[in-house]
């Protein structure tokens, strides 16, 4: 965050509103301390109900119109992260992957992120499981998504909580 | 050496999972940071990696803001003949890479 200026491109008024939003949650996080609130101080400040719109907006982005069923879809991370730099991940789905019914796609969101999207992938019969171990970049705790579309057209979704202690953008290095 | 292809094991029976590990040296830029004039450093992702066994895409991935710098993916595959597994990546400003590995199946 070093030497940033009140530059008024696209991109760096996305920053500063993204940093705004963080001030306002670090601020929430002290108001939350003083009454003793639970671990999860900054992910507080975004209700469930808001995390969830802001993944809702970006699923719509990439899959219109589709709409999920929960369940099928795991995404394993450690409940705490020391710092969201480079976060172990595995999100794998339940389906036997044959020819006839397999994983087609998983398409991965991490919702409180500046640009939310984390990854898109195909898979197919070829893969014994629709799996992938990867490292995240987060800048924030929240709520993971990933959603599998099925060979049979059906698509499914799976989420997973993270607290992230050190925010991958708080030191400009991420 | 940029990227690195690994096959676990490197020697499989026909239908065995064989797990692949790709790693990229590339720093995934967000588009969000600054350099240490102040200046902007431009987004650069990963926007394309394609793997292939015996010629046969076996995993295709976009990569986002939200995979981490020097990005692994890990996956399996099943061993079916003897050939070469290989990956490429494509990032946003034309960078380029690619590697491969030999699965040995032994078969009969």
């Amino acid at each position: 965050m070093q030497g940033r200026s009140p530059d008024e491109s696209p991109t760096a008024r996305g920053t500063n509103a993204w940093r705004r939003r963080f001030v306002a949650r670090s601020g929430a996080v002290a108001a939350w301390t003083v009454v003793g609130a639970g671990p999860l101080g900054r992910a507080s400040a975004a209700t469930p109900q808001e995390q969830q719109a802001d993944l809702d907006r970006e699923v719509a982005k990439r899959l219109p119109g589709v709409r999920a069923a929960p369940g099928r879809v795991q995404i394993d991370v450690p409940a705490v992260a020391e710092n969201g730099h480079s976060v172990p991940c595995t999100v794998s789905v339940d389906s036997p992957m044959t020819e006839a019914d397999h994983v087609r796609s998983v398409t991965m969101w991490a919702g409180r992120n500046p640009k939310p999207f984390v990854i898109q992938m195909r898979f197919g019969p070829s893969n014994p499981r629709a799996r992938l171990q990867t490292r995240l970049r987060l800048g924030d705790s929240q709520r993971l998504l990933a959603i599998a579309e099925m060979s049979d057209g059906s698509y499914w979704s799976g989420v997973a909580d993270i607290e992230v202690q050190l925010s991958a953008c708080e030191d400009g290095s991420g | 050496m940029t990227e690195r292809i690994q096959l676990r094991p490197a020697e499989a029976a026909p239908g065995d999972t064989v797990e692949v590990r790709i790693l990229v040296r590339h720093p995934q830029e967000n588009g969000l940071r600054r350099d240490a004039q102040g200046a902007r450093i431009g987004r650069n992702l990963i926007k394309n990696l394609v793997c292939r066994y015996l010629d046969r895409q076996v995993f295709q991935a976009e990569l986002g803001t939200g995979i981490a710098a020097n990005p692994l993916l890990v996956f399996e595959l099943r061993a079916t003949h003897s050939g070469e597994v290989a990956f490429e990546w494509e990032d946003e400003t034309g960078g380029q890479g690619s590697a491969s590995a030999t699965l040995t199946v032994r078969e009969g």
